[in-house]
């Protein structure tokens, strides 16, 4: 039943206002008009003939404020502000373009739905009573162009979530859009997550080589991460990115180097045939990659030898030098372009030919007589610690990262829902507006029946 | 004829105005309803650096009839759930996408279109458009927004796809059918994967200024260096373990194959040469052509360095197939230094060719197909020695593994695989999204609204309606009065004429029930003929216009009033009491005083009598009437002057 008094009561008072306003207007009719003199001469009748005046309008507007009081709990705003870098030019935290769709989208209102604060609805009936609009938008004119970072978020109750009060609806709607957006934008740790000791069952040397990278993709996190912030320091620990970066460098460069040597040196490996046998696979497909690389930059430089001397022509071209000074540059001609394709091919085969030189010097060493004694139980020492350390710092970075996140994240919106008084009073006023709309309407009318009067009397 | 009364005719048509106005009113709410549209606005802007040219990253034109392409419009209709339930077509058709030129530019462009040249400046903002009609089922300002918005982001993504980050790290380890090939193929498959991938994701991280996925964490660099140690590590391991036991599903197969790439080897080495002696052929031609021509540059020449004037343009427009304009990239490559490039392409391919043959020899010597071969080598001291010299310069030393083993570690690194591809799909997704937006940024958030006010047009329209309707009812009131002037009113007294008495009488008798405060008056002058003899016809006209006149004043403005003169100075009047009034008697009264008052001093002899219905005690017009003309009492309007007063006024005149 109040849900119908909320869905037409308003039509229902405005109906009896505006049916006053005919009423008045066919009473005019009726009385063939009015005329100046009889308004200003009329002589209204006293007080307590028009208490019913009174009495109406009282009743009106209590009625009024109980079906206008019924939108408090039905009807709700609140404003949505987007405060991150980038919101004001229609991105998202990460970069990628927004989507106002997505802030009352299916993600957003299944969270709702799934945090059970509000009972008997579901995301489908969430999405039919919330609704979305941008405060402000700017123009088409390339004076105003404006890309709005607050939208407006409205509930307005239907038969199925009549039950629920719209203030608490917003402030679902507020959580559950901040972890959203938190859990979209905010940095995924799985690159930082990694549980290292599963490097154990590989080779001493690849475990070199995944300590190595672990430790760089570290660094290569925190790096990005200073770029943006450089002055970001946590409140518990006071380190910063660039601090951790350093650690990892240090890890890489120090720790993982001295295992390398290590192993190298007392020639460990886990099985060693198959380590070798790997480099000698390795070496086979390198060297077939490196032949054709060396034969490509050979025959672009007999290309180079066999251009005819007269059939080149070069001229000058005036410029300037990468510090600004006057230079004088050259067209290319082709043997130019031939030079870049041969060194091209040259540093390629140089680059395989390292590799191959740094497999052939491994294996080497790994086929040198014995292990020392004590050496793999030093190696897996040293590993230990370097999984230690690697665990550590990952963890210091998860932690600096997710307090960055989270202060990001603090500030990326804001939600101000409507109170409970502001809407009440906005409900009165509306009743006030109402109810004063018949009060004259009921005055008038009374008036014209004054005059009415005052004509029978005069005839 | 009756005078203008505004109110009157209000009064007379008001049900025929109220009718009007709801109906007219309901007809304008559903036609304006029906003609609503619902319009979603935003503006992008294309921000590479050669888009004022038109171009997009990759070179190829800005084409914005990509954005309501068909496949962009059906990805933004699913994303929406929207796919079913309306069509494609329909929604493509209802984005426009308009350019926005400054006042400025476009008076660059007018000035210089005027002079004959054309602007080089392309539009780089255009305004997108939903419209959509009340026609499209469910159409609401919100669906038009959403609709915009979701296909801005599939469009956005879309084009870095298409127009940026055209590389695409696919997933092709699904369609390594590991069953079908044997270990070595598996392997090479990977492999070469492999190295594409890695160098895709090189390009990528040199390219990317370190962007790092938010929803996988993970950079293109941590992509490339997880796919390189899977390379290093485990392909290589394989590799060895496959060669080095000589693992295969069937040799025989293998050895065939590798027999045959061989001889395709040997077969692309011998046309490559070919091709070699045919392009050295064309080059020492052409240089002698050059030369006997004197289009060569000898030493001789005094002097062959000297400055360059002008440095010439990269592109032209040209026509295209279409009937439009290209632009095309010119090649200013001189043909020497081309035919010398493929001699160089054609030798490296030759070569290429003996290294695939060499490796084709090294697989099948470790299969065992080529034997080693036996050398005699010679002493310094005569002796000989025989040594066996494998087929192949490369071997490959392995532990023992079987072929269970090979194929659970290919499943794991297939696994494995999958996992990073699926990451680095993941990521270059992303990355494309993040393009995407860099490279067409939004300048204006999409707004939406509707092309008609209905509230605002319902209040104007009821308005109008009203005053139409008014206006009717006036028009349809005065028609009337006229109407009734020429056919119903009596001229000269102004009242309704006889015809029309006796079909007000022949309406009123077909009634069946009478109201109790109906009222007749019957008012009859009785000395016509006297006042026409001594005073004249005009003074006697005047005398019943003045009757007239204060029967109408008197009755016209009420309730169901007629007013008739019958002639021969017989007038009829009927009409209803007020409610607040009980019997006629006090109007027969108030008539009298008022005839009398205004009848002129001449004594005008007339009998009124009147009844009310309810007083009378009859419900028939007829019975009213007769008992009105029944109860007519004789009044006089002044007064006969004495014959000494009638001679003092002659005396005065």
């Amino acid at each position: 039943m109040s849900y119908l008094l909320y869905s037409y009561g308003g039509y229902a008072l405005a109906a009896v206002a505006a049916l006053l306003v005919i009423a008045a207007l066919i009473y005019i009719v009726r009385l063939d008009g009015v005329r100046m003199r009889e308004i200003t001469g009329t002589r209204y009748r006293p007080l307590h003939k028009k208490g019913w005046i009174y009495v109406v309008t009282a009743g009106y507007f209590l009625v009024s404020i109980m079906i206008c009081g019924l939108e408090v709990p039905r009807s709700c705003t609140a404003t949505l502000s987007l405060n991150y870098d980038g919101a004001s030019s229609g991105l998202y935290p990460n970069g990628t373009k927004f989507n106002q769709a997505d802030v009352l989208g299916s993600e957003v209102l299944n969270i709702m739905e799934d945090k059970h604060v509000l009972s008997d609805v579901t995301a489908e009936d969430l999405a039919d009573v919330l609704d979305i609009s941008a405060k402000s938008s700017g123009g088409i004119d390339g004076d105003n162009y404006r890309v709005s970072t607050e939208y407006r978020i409205k509930y307005s109750a239907n038969g199925k979530t009549d039950h629920l009060d719209g203030e608490n609806v917003l402030q679902v709607f507020s959580a559950a859009y901040r972890e959203w957006l938190s859990a979209q934008y905010t940095t995924n740790l799985e690159p930082l997550s990694k549980d290292y000791s599963e490097f154990n069952g590989e080779d001493y040397l690849d475990i070199c080589d995944l300590l190595s990278t672990e430790a760089d993709r570290i660094a290569n996190f925190m790096y990005t991460l200073s770029e943006n912030t450089r002055s970001f320091q946590s409140e518990d620990t006071g380190e910063g990115f660039s601090s951790i970066e350093t650690r990892a460098d240090y890890i890489r460069d120090t720790l993982v180097a001295d295992l390398r040597a290590y192993v190298l040196e007392n020639s460990l490996s886990k099985d060693t045939q198959t380590y070798l046998g790997r480099l000698s696979a390795e070496n086979i497909f390198l060297d077939f990659e490196a032949r054709k690389d060396r034969m490509t930059s050979n025959n672009w430089l007999a290309v180079m030898r066999k251009y005819e001397d007269d059939m080149a022509r070069i001229v000058l071209v005036p410029t300037y030098d990468s510090y600004g000074q006057f230079y004088m540059s050259q067209t290319k001609i082709g043997v130019d372009e031939f030079a870049e394709e041969a060194e091209e091919s040259a540093d390629k085969m140089i680059e395989l030919h390292a590799r191959i030189a740094d497999n052939e010097y491994i294996a080497d060493k790994l086929s040198a007589e014995g292990e020392k004694s004590g050496s793999a139980a030093g190696a897996d020492r040293m590993i230990e610690q370097i999984e230690a350390e690697l665990t550590d710092t990952a963890e210091r970075a998860r932690s600096l990262v997710k307090e960055y996140d989270f202060r990001q994240a603090n500030g990326y919106l804001t939600v101000s829902v409507s109170s409970w008084k502001s809407r009440a009073m906005s409900a009165v006023k509306k009743a006030a507006v109402l109810t004063l709309a018949v009060f004259v309407m009921l005055h008038v009318i009374s008036f014209l029946g004054d005059i009415k009067r005052n004509r029978k009397k005069a005839d | 004829m009756r005078e203008f009364q505004l109110f009157r005719y209000l009064k007379k048509w008001m049900p025929f105005i109220i009718l009007f106005f709801f109906v007219m009113t309901l007809m304008a709410y559903y036609f304006l309803s029906g003609s609503q549209e619902y319009v979603a606005t935003a503006v992008i802007r294309y921000s590479n650096d050669r888009a004022a040219e038109g171009l997009a990253p990759d070179g190829s034109r800005i084409d914005t009839s990509e954005i309501n392409s068909a496949a962009n419009m059906a990805k933004a209709m699913e994303n929406l759930g929207l796919s079913g339930s309306y069509s494609v077509d329909r929604f493509c058709s209802s984005i426009t996408v308009t350019p926005i030129v400054k006042e400025e530019d476009l008076a660059v462009q007018t000035a210089l279109n005027e002079q004959g040249e054309k602007s080089v400046e392309e539009p780089t903002v255009y305004s997108v458009t939903c419209t959509m009609g009340s026609g499209i089922a469910g159409a609401s300002t919100d669906l038009v927004r959403d609709v915009l918005n979701e296909l801005l982001d599939v469009y956005s993504s879309e084009y870095s796809a298409k127009h940026i980050n055209r590389t695409y790290i696919s997933n092709k380890v699904k369609g390594i059918q590991v069953d079908e090939y044997d270990y070595l193929d598996v392997t090479n498959q990977i492999s070469d994967l492999l190295n594409d991938t890695i160098d895709k994701l090189y390009e990528y991280s040199e390219k990317s200024d370190g962007f790092r996925s938010a929803s996988t964490g993970y950079s293109f660099k941590d992509l490339q260096s997880d796919f390189e140690m899977l390379q290093k590590v485990n392909v290589y391991k394989l590799y060895s373990l496959i060669l080095g036991n000589k693992l295969s599903k069937n040799t025989d197969v293998l050895i065939s194959k590798y027999l045959d790439e061989s001889a395709r080897h040997e077969l692309e080495s011998t046309t490559a040469e070919e091709d070699l002696s045919e392009t050295d052929r064309v080059i020492n031609t052409y240089v002698d052509k050059m030369r006997s021509s004197g289009n060569t540059y000898s030493d001789y020449t005094e002097d062959y360095n000297y400055i360059l004037d002008n440095v010439y343009d990269n592109y032209r427009d040209s026509s295209s197939a279409s009937g439009g304009t290209k632009t095309e990239e010119i090649d200013h490559t001189v043909e020497y230094d081309t035919l010398l490039s493929n001699w160089a392409k054609a030798k490296t391919k030759a070569d290429h060719a003996t290294v695939d043959k060499d490796y084709c020899r090294f697989i099948l010597s470790t299969y065992g197909y080529y034997k080693p071969i036996e050398v005699v080598q010679q002493n310094e001291d005569g002796t000989t020695v025989t040594t066996l010299q494998p087929a192949s310069p490369y071997s490959v030393i392995s532990s023992s593994a079987t072929a269970e083993e090979i194929e659970e570690q290919i499943s794991t690194l297939m696994e494995r695989l999958s996992e990073l591809y699926a990451i680095a799909d993941e990521t270059n997704s992303e990355y494309n999204d993040y393009l995407g937006a860099q490279n067409i940024q939004t300048l204006t958030s999409v707004t939406a609204g509707t092309t008609i006010n209905i509230r605002l047009y319902m209040i104007i329209v009821a308005v109008v309606f009203l005053i139409i309707g008014c206006g009717a009812a006036v028009l349809l009131g005065r028609i009337g009065d006229i109407l009734e002037y020429v056919f119903l009113r009596d001229r000269l007294t102004g009242c309704m004429n006889r015809v029309a008495c006796d079909n007000f009488i022949s309406e009123k008798a077909k009634e069946s029930a009478m109201r109790s405060s109906f009222c007749c008056l019957s008012l009859q002058l009785r000395n016509q003929h006297e006042i026409n003899r001594e005073l004249g016809r005009e003074e006697a006209d005047r005398i019943l216009q003045t009757f007239g006149r204060v029967l109408r004043e008197m009755v016209e403005n009420r309730s169901e009033s007629f007013v008739g003169y019958n002639g021969s100075g017989q007038f009829w009047a009927f009409f209803d009491l007020d409610a607040s009034e009980d019997s006629i008697a006090p109007e027969l009264e108030r008539l009298v005083t008022v005839i009398n008052d205004q009848a002129g001093s001449y004594p005008v002899a007339y009998s009124l009598g009147g009844v009310n219905a309810r007083e009378a005690g009859t419900y028939n017009i007829r019975s009213l009437i007769s008992k009105a003309t029944a109860l007519r009492k004789d009044h006089l309007t002044v007064e006969p002057k004495s014959g000494e007063e009638q001679q003092a006024d002659a005396e005065k005149v």
